[in-house]
């Protein structure tokens, strides 16, 4: 074991959970990473020492912790390269997804371009309001920029498209998908979520409109995510969710005037104890240093793929290493023996590893792979490379458990 | 010894009847389901049973040399000589042939029988699991020698955590060569598991649990069944949790109907509870599998719009511990009797109970003890735990598994003649025992004793034990509620709980299953020091 895994495997409790005898393997990071003790003692600390509404008294409690509010966003503004206005706090990255969908004000007829790799948080949104078109992939699964292009119409109101696919984990690069947008002259949108607990992301650099991320996948607590976006693309949408902190004023005839951004998109009592433990993952993800955190995946990524190489009986939807990809490796039984779900129980249940089996909320991404769902397991920086050869030697008792290897 | 000479010549008694059931199970045909006039039992004979049985039918007087001609020429069957005889004195044993002495063989006679036969198919199976599963292969080298069902007690307990950690060395090698399937638990014991099937094992012992009830084995030999379970449960074993089409709910060839389900019984909606009835109508079952606290959410529904349905034969309640009150709505709507079967998916159906109360073990399928903490057998009239061997599961084998379940132990006599080995009831699972004020144990079906001997007025009702001495009894009110039955339920559970029992008793709308979508009538709640020293005790023998 590293110093780096020794130094980082000590800040997640849960690590030491013992499951069959033997320390959990937490290989779910893409549907949620684990919390360090930072991020959970400032959860904690905000309801213990803190507690008080936020921009709403004068009163020190509010006071102190309307500042605290403040900084996270200060933070987040850092961490992403932009103005803290532009920050808008959200539950997670659906619901910022949402907040763009009903203040585009969709009509039926307009449509939004989007990839067939997208989560169905990136789908529904658009579909339910338009019409969503999916581009398709190219052999080496990447989605197809020329197929997105000759979907875009003079209806297209967005560009969207995942940074990172949960499913195949691959790393979409941005920048063309950026150029798109700009020469049909439509706003860009980018799923994040997969994203930004893996690499540095710089919003100015990549010039998007739109950015979402959701806190819970990048170590912090549930309940909290950002919608970022361009100012004046903010300030375009319209504001359907009002309440108290959305309006400057409401007049005796109940008319009304909106606040600045970022707080006429932020209707109702926030989730604060989740924004300030958002804040205490950023902090701690900026100590540990994305190069040292990239470093430690890609090793496990190498260590991963060799396993999966010695692997009968299962089809990889991993792209290749020429790609960029994330550790987020999902497997198809060829021999149709095992459902995922299976599959995932028996290695919670007997080799204490915890993976997911399903569709991973991309139905339409494992029907265009002609699989019916898949196992997926999705590493983090705090996991090991023996962990990786642990899930190895289970997947291959799971191969032998279909007779071929007993 | 009865007699077996080559010359003796066998004739089936006149008062038998018979029903073909070879429909029922095209891949294991043939079937003739056998029932005794007389007795009322009733045996499932297949294969070569069954084909011996038929040539009898054809040839009237017969030895065994013509019933091995008859096998030949008009079933194209060859079969060895000696297998007919074998076959035939079991026949004799059972009392389905005529015999010197007209009266039926004698319970006492028909026990060793059983006995004799369970002993042989449990060695052939430890034989089988010690030779060629790895897990007990490890174990020992030599399979352990049985001399009778008790030398079981030798044979080491199996905890669902051993299974779940040594799943890949508790499967037969190969077992693919065969026909089988995966069977995931639901998890309501808060231990879930995955097992091997081979074959048609569940349906099997389906079969023959459910042929020791006269009255379930002719609804169920008609062919045409329902079944109303949790969507949970339906996920793992029969369907997913969605709203199906009907046709996409038939399995069995178009014979078994799964009811679409929800989690929420209590609150099914009315179009979906008119949907049970036009399928009910339509499909028109003779025997009706359930949750007991799901259907009576349409027997109240039922009760309330005034309907009946086409009639139904016998109601089986199984998947969870059934109330009595719900037993007595449901049995009184649906104008048919209600039986309590105990099985589960990991190890298939066990026992189902007889008209005279008691839980009748299939003998072919599974042997079951009743052990107290220290892992002796209790005694009669005792509760203990449940440690279940079954006979025929030979990928996952469960030898002396401990499914969590306690039971009530009774060897008397049933008073129905069957002489299959009983026990008295369940008394609940592991997880939802109570204690008494002064530590001792409390099961659910001694609750429900209690509340169901109260005046009419509650449907679904669950108690939560909330500290050692603070308990809550929650209910949803039925037609007939009278106010003063809150007192009433008070009153009554003080002497079970002990004294200084704190009982509080709150009428409401919300009971919520368990994530598995099953009810508990009883279960320990809240952050307090709870015991569980039986459970600890046998956890650590095994």
């Amino acid at each position: 074991m590293t110093d780096f895994l020794a130094h980082v495997r000590e800040h997640f409790p849960v690590l030491a959970r013992q499951v069959v005898g033997r320390s959990i393997v937490y290989f779910d990071n893409a549907a949620t990473t684990l919390k360090p003790d930072r991020v959970m003692d400032t959860v904690v600390r905000y309801y213990r020492d803190n507690t008080a509404n936020i921009h709403r008294g004068k009163h020190l409690l509010s006071e102190e912790v309307s500042e605290e509010f403040e900084n996270v966003r200060t933070k987040l503004a850092e961490f992403l390269n932009c103005a803290p206005a532009e920050v808008i706090f959200v539950s997670g990255a659906t619901h910022g997804i949402h907040l763009v969908a009903n203040g585009l004000s969709l009509t039926p007829g307009d449509n939004v371009v989007g990839t067939v790799l997208e989560h169905h948080s990136n789908i529904l949104p658009w579909a339910a309001r338009g019409e969503f078109r999916a581009a398709q992939l190219t052999e080496a699964g990447l989605p197809d920029i020329e197929d997105a292009a000759r979907r875009i119409d003079e209806r297209t109101r967005l560009l969207t498209v995942t940074a990172c696919s949960n499913v195949t984990g691959i790393h979409v690069p941005l920048e063309p998908w950026v150029r798109l947008a700009r020469a049909h002259d439509i706003p860009i949108l980018v799923d994040a979520a997969q994203a930004v607990g893996h690499r540095r992301t710089d919003v100015r650099a990549l010039d998007c409109d739109f950015l979402v991320l959701s806190s819970h996948k990048m170590c912090g607590p549930t309940g909290a995510g950002v919608l970022y976006g361009k100012r004046e693309r903010l300030e375009a949408l319209s504001v359907d969710l009002l309440g108290g902190g959305t309006v400057s004023v409401v007049e005796s005839d109940f008319t009304y005037k909106l606040r600045e951004l970022p707080w006429r998109l932020e209707a109702g009592t926030p989730d604060i104890a989740a924004v300030l433990g958002m804040g205490a993952a950023v902090d701690y993800l900026d100590e540990l240093g994305f190069e040292a955190i990239g470093s430690q995946l890609a090793k496990l990524r190498r260590a991963m793929l060799r396993e999966l190489d010695a692997l009968d009986g299962f089809r990889s939807l991993h792209p290749s290493t020429e790609l960029e990809a994330a550790c987020i490796f999902s497997l198809v039984d060829t021999t149709g023996t095992f459902a995922p779900d299976f599959v995932s129980r028996f290695l919670s249940d007997t080799y204490g590893i915890m993976t997911r089996g399903g569709h991973h909320c991309a139905h339409p991404l494992h029907q265009y792979l002609d699989a019916n769902g898949s196992l997926r397991s999705s590493l983090y920086f705090y996991n090991t490379e023996e962990e990786v050869g642990h899930l190895g030697r289970a997947l291959r008792a799971v191969s032998s458990m279909r007779g071929s290897g007993r | 010894m009865a007699d077996s000479s080559p010359d003796r010549t066998w004739i089936l008694r006149t008062d038998l009847a018979f029903v073909e059931v070879s429909g029922l199970n095209p891949a294991k045909e043939p079937h003739v389901l056998v029932r005794d006039l007389r007795t009322f039992q009733q045996f499932l004979l297949e294969d070569e049973e069954a084909l011996i049985l038929r040539s009898l039918q054809l040839g009237g007087q017969c030895t065994a040399d013509t019933v091995r001609t008859l096998c030949a020429r008009t079933f194209d069957r060859q079969i060895d000589l000696d297998e007919i005889r074998v076959v035939l004195l079991r026949f004799d044993a059972f009392g389905l042939l005529q015999r010197e002495d007209p009266v039926a063989m004698q319970w006492t006679e028909r026990r060793r029988i059983l006995a004799a036969q369970q002993l042989r198919d449990l060695s052939r199976t430890v034989r089988h699991v010690y030779q060629n599963i790895p897990f007990y292969r490890m174990r020992s080298q030599e399979p352990p020698s049985l001399e009778s069902v008790e030398d079981l007690a030798s044979l080491p307990l199996l905890r669902k955590a051993d299974v779940r950690r040594h799943l890949p060395d508790l499967l037969l090698p190969e077992a693919d060569a065969y026909r089988s399937s995966w069977m995931s638990t639901s998890g309501t014991s808060g231990e879930r598991l995955q097992v091997h099937h081979l074959g048609q094992y569940l349906r099997d012992c389906v079969e023959k649990t459910l042929l020791l009830n006269p009255t379930v084995a002719r609804a169920f030999a008609s062919g045409s069944q329902a079944v109303l379970t949790t969507p949970v449960c339906s996920g793992t074993e029969c369907h997913r949790d969605m709203q199906l089409s009907y046709d996409d709910r038939l399995r069995w060839g178009g014979q078994l109907l799964i009811l679409n389900s929800s989690m929420d019984p209590i609150h099914f909606r009315a179009e979906q509870l008119e949907e049970h009835v036009a399928d009910l109508r339509r499909h028109q079952p003779r025997l009706l599998t359930c949750n007991l606290s799901y259907l009576l959410g349409l027997a109240l529904h039922l009760r309330k719009t005034k309907q009946r349905l086409p009639r139904i034969e016998a109601i089986t309640a199984t998947y969870e511990l059934p109330s009595k009150i719900q037993k007595r709505i449901v049995s009184e709507v649906f104008e048919c009797p209600v039986y309590e079967t105990y099985g589960g998916t990991e190890f298939g159906y066990v026992a189902i109970e007889c008209d005279h109360g008691r839980m009748h073990v299939s003998p072919r399928t599974h042997v079951l003890e009743l052990l107290d903490a220290s892992g002796a057998p209790v005694g009669s009239g005792e509760v203990g735990q449940v440690a279940l061997t079954a006979l025929s599961m030979l990928s996952t084998p469960l030898l002396r598994y401990l499914p969590g379940d306690f039971a009530l132990a009774d060897s008397r006599r049933c008073e129905c003649g069957s002489a299959e080995h009983t026990f008295g009831r369940i008394e609940g699972k592991t997880t939802d025992l109570i204690q008494r004020t002064d530590g001792s144990m409390v099961t659910p079906r001694q609750v429900d004793d209690v509340v169901s001997a109260l005046p009419p007025g509650i449907t679904w009702y669950a108690l939560h034990q909330q500290g050692e001495q603070q308990y809550r009894l929650r209910f949803v009110r039925d037609e007939g509620f009278r106010e003063a039955l809150a007192d009433d339920a008070r009153d009554a559970l003080l002497p079970l709980l002990g004294p200084g029992a704190q009982v509080t008793v709150q009428e409401t709308e919300a009971i919520r299953p368990g994530s598995s979508g099953k009810f508990s009538l009883c279960s320990q709640v809240g952050n307090w020091p709870k015991q569980s020293a039986f459970q600890s005790q046998l956890s650590e023998r095994s």
